[in-house]
């Protein structure tokens, strides 16, 4: 038997934690300011029941509620403990970790851009090699052009960007206010696409792509 | 001719336009890494063991650490 972790928040006035995974209820251990959420006596038998989709749905369900009114540092799905004590001990030694982290982005969500080519296998069907490296030099180049006219488009509600590559195309992550999408997302909905290419945003969501590495104990 | 560009915004406030592939690459790739002496076991054998310190982090600063200590490795072996 194990338990289930989904994410660390601020203890104080805790919403309504409801079920979880597999309908597990959802608890919660706390340390000084901070709790772990976790469904209890759970087995990998529990999520692998069902479609292991429905689960990381579930799984996201509980997370969102949570992260509807506060800050969330989500686990990675799935992460299991043997035991609260475990848990507990966890909070203990990272405490100022996650307190800081929790602190620094009380406010803030994160927005997904997801840039992608309509024909990213252009490049595969290019005759030489030395053909196929220069259409992917050009797709990467183009990418990069579009992904950067969209950060000034967005730039007054952004607080910062990350960007990273995706298959078949390229994602950026927007750190900005909880109040602040709408105002996003309008400002991007007047961001006209280059032909060829698919845009699609997403969020809010935890601020995952801004956590800053921490090697604790 | 190419096609032309499309622009598609999904409200995770609003889960029915949440494809599953956005909650998967969320749930499954981005969050804190918990790892700790982990035993992979099939049929009785046990064939992975891995010994970390937990992180914090993102994705991408994930894979640089995980470059970076790739790197180390090879120097070192």
């Amino acid at each position: 038997m194990s338990i289930l972790l989904y994410c660390v928040t601020e203890k104080s006035e805790l919403p309504r934690l409801g079920k979880g995974v597999a309908g597990l209820p959802v608890l919660s251990v706390e340390h000084g300011e901070i709790a772990g959420l976790f469904s209890p006596g759970t087995c990998a038998e529990d999520w692998k029941g069902s479609p292991l989709k429905e689960s990381a749905r579930q799984f996201h369900q509980v997370l969102h509620r949570i992260f509807e009114s506060r800050a969330i540092i989500p686990f990675c799905f799935p992460t299991l403990m043997h035991e609260t004590p475990e848990l507990a001990r966890h909070l203990e030694t990272n405490l100022l970790e996650y307190v800081a982290q929790l602190e620094k982005f009380r406010t803030s969500v994160q927005m997904d851009i997801t840039i992608t080519q309509a024909d990213s296998a252009r490049a595969t069907r290019q005759a030489s090699g030395a053909e196929y490296l220069r259409e992917r030099q050009k797709q990467s180049e183009e990418l990069d052009r579009v992904a950067s006219q969209l950060c000034t488009h967005a730039d007054s509600p952004t607080r910062d960007w990350r960007t990273r590559p995706a298959q078949h195309g390229l994602k950026v992550f927007a750190l900005l206010d909880r109040d602040s999408v709408e105002v996003f997302n309008s400002s991007l909905q007047q961001f006209r696409v280059p032909p060829g290419l698919g845009i699609r945003i997403t969020g809010p969501w935890p601020v995952t792509a801004f956590l800053e590495l921490r090697q604790v104990g | 001719m190419s096609a032309p560009g499309t622009m598609v915004f999904a409200d995770t406030n609003e889960g029915d336009q949440l494809a599953l592939l956005d909650i998967l690459d969320h749930v499954l790739n981005q969050g804190v890494i918990l790892r700790g002496n982990l035993v992979i076991s099939l049929a009785g054998v046990d064939l992975v063991y891995v010994g970390l310190d937990v992180i914090l982090t993102s994705i991408e600063t994930a894979m640089r650490h995980i470059n970076a200590t790739s790197r180390v490795t090879e120097k070192t072996s």
